[in-house]
């Protein structure tokens, strides 16, 4: 697995370029930039479901959710430019592992969300029931990329041995 | 470099809060994390902001923005105490760096814009595209350069610990 992440980042230029003076950095700040689209998007989202400014329509505040999801790919990209770089500190590190599995669960919660009640709640009027549901989503999209972000800060934090943690295999 | 400045990074760095975020388990990577939370919600709240003074997601009222800003304001709080907490465990660090005036500058202007120009304009109702968009691009620029320069910061400073500078 190591070997062939490496392998790609090294065909790729990747390993080149994100071993050059200043290619970390700027790819680290296009990955935070990204979060903060994401967070400043969805996460606003998700705060205006859970009673945050009422006065903005929900629809109109969804049309913002795009640039959220270029940030999300500009994150999944960037992402990838570290984790094939210096694999071993990525996939054996439990915070990395607790951030995938998080943001697994967060989009897991936007397909339940987008399946169910998000018509409903996109009404101009929508009855209590859709509201009630949608906050239950809400708060599970805000828990999950809070789980994101802190295992992403973690990452650093926590580089074991690849024997240090019982799921690691 | 003054006396009186290696004077006060020393003083800083033995505080007992320096010496929590720096020595103790989970008091650096808490204040890691709790400013990475800051971050996101003040210069991406002011990103959502920003795209909608630029054009994006016309039917958000423009005065149903200034709802947002107890959120902004509760985000710069958070991103002050966890900056603080941060600075206090390595003072001589970010207090020797130029990019972290420059970091500092920048947040002032972005958070005058929010408190001053930008407010007027969301109370006045009156759409002013050319006025609306100008705002809407200098928060852009702001936001993205302040976080682009505190991503910097891990990379451009000359010394970690104040003993660096005097060879102690």
């Amino acid at each position: 697995m190591e070997q062939t992440l490496l392998a790609f980042s090294q065909a790729t230029g990747i390993y080149g370029f994100m071993n050059s003076p200043w290619g970390w950095p700027v790819i680290e700040s296009l990955h935070f930039i990204g979060l903060s689209l994401l967070l400043g998007t969805v996460g606003l989202f998700d705060l205006r479901v859970l009673g945050l400014a009422p006065v903005l329509p929900l629809p109109a505040l969804h049309r913002l959710i795009p640039f959220g999801v270029g940030g999300f790919v500009l994150n999944v990209l960037t992402g990838i430019m570290f984790v094939t770089s210096v694999p071993d500190q990525y996939l054996y590190n439990p915070a990395f592992q607790s951030k995938l599995l998080s943001m697994a669960l967060a989009g897991l919660n936007m397909l339940l969300f987008y399946s169910s009640s998000f018509r409903a709640v996109m009404q101009p009027s929508p009855s209590a029931q859709a509201l009630r549901t949608a906050r239950v989503f809400a708060a599970i999209s805000l828990l999950c990329w809070a789980g994101v972000i802190t295992g992403g800060r973690l990452i650093t934090f926590f580089r074991p041995p690849f024997y240090w943690c019982f799921w690691c295999g | 470099m003054p006396a009186l400045f290696i004077a006060m990074l020393s003083w800083i760095e033995e505080s007992a809060l320096a010496v929590w975020v720096g020595e103790s388990t989970w008091g650096f990577p808490i204040s890691l994390v709790l400013h990475a939370f800051g971050m996101g919600l003040l210069a991406g709240g002011n990103l959502a902001m920003g795209l909608r003074l630029l054009g994006a997601a016309p039917a958000i009222p423009l005065i149903g923005l200034l709802r947002l800003y107890p959120l902004l304001w509760g985000s710069a709080g958070l991103s002050l105490v966890s900056g603080v907490m941060l600075l206090s465990a390595y003072p001589a660090k970010a207090l020797t760096n130029g990019v972290f005036y420059f970091k500092l500058s920048l947040i002032a202007i972005g958070l005058w814009l929010l408190a001053k120009p930008v407010r007027h304009l969301l109370q006045q109702g009156v759409d002013t595209a050319v006025q609306r968009r100008r705002y809407g691009a200098a928060i852009l620029v702001i936001w993205l350069a302040t976080i682009t320069a505190g991503r910097f910061l891990a990379y451009t400073h000359n010394v970690m610990r104040v003993s660096d500078l005097t060879g102690g």
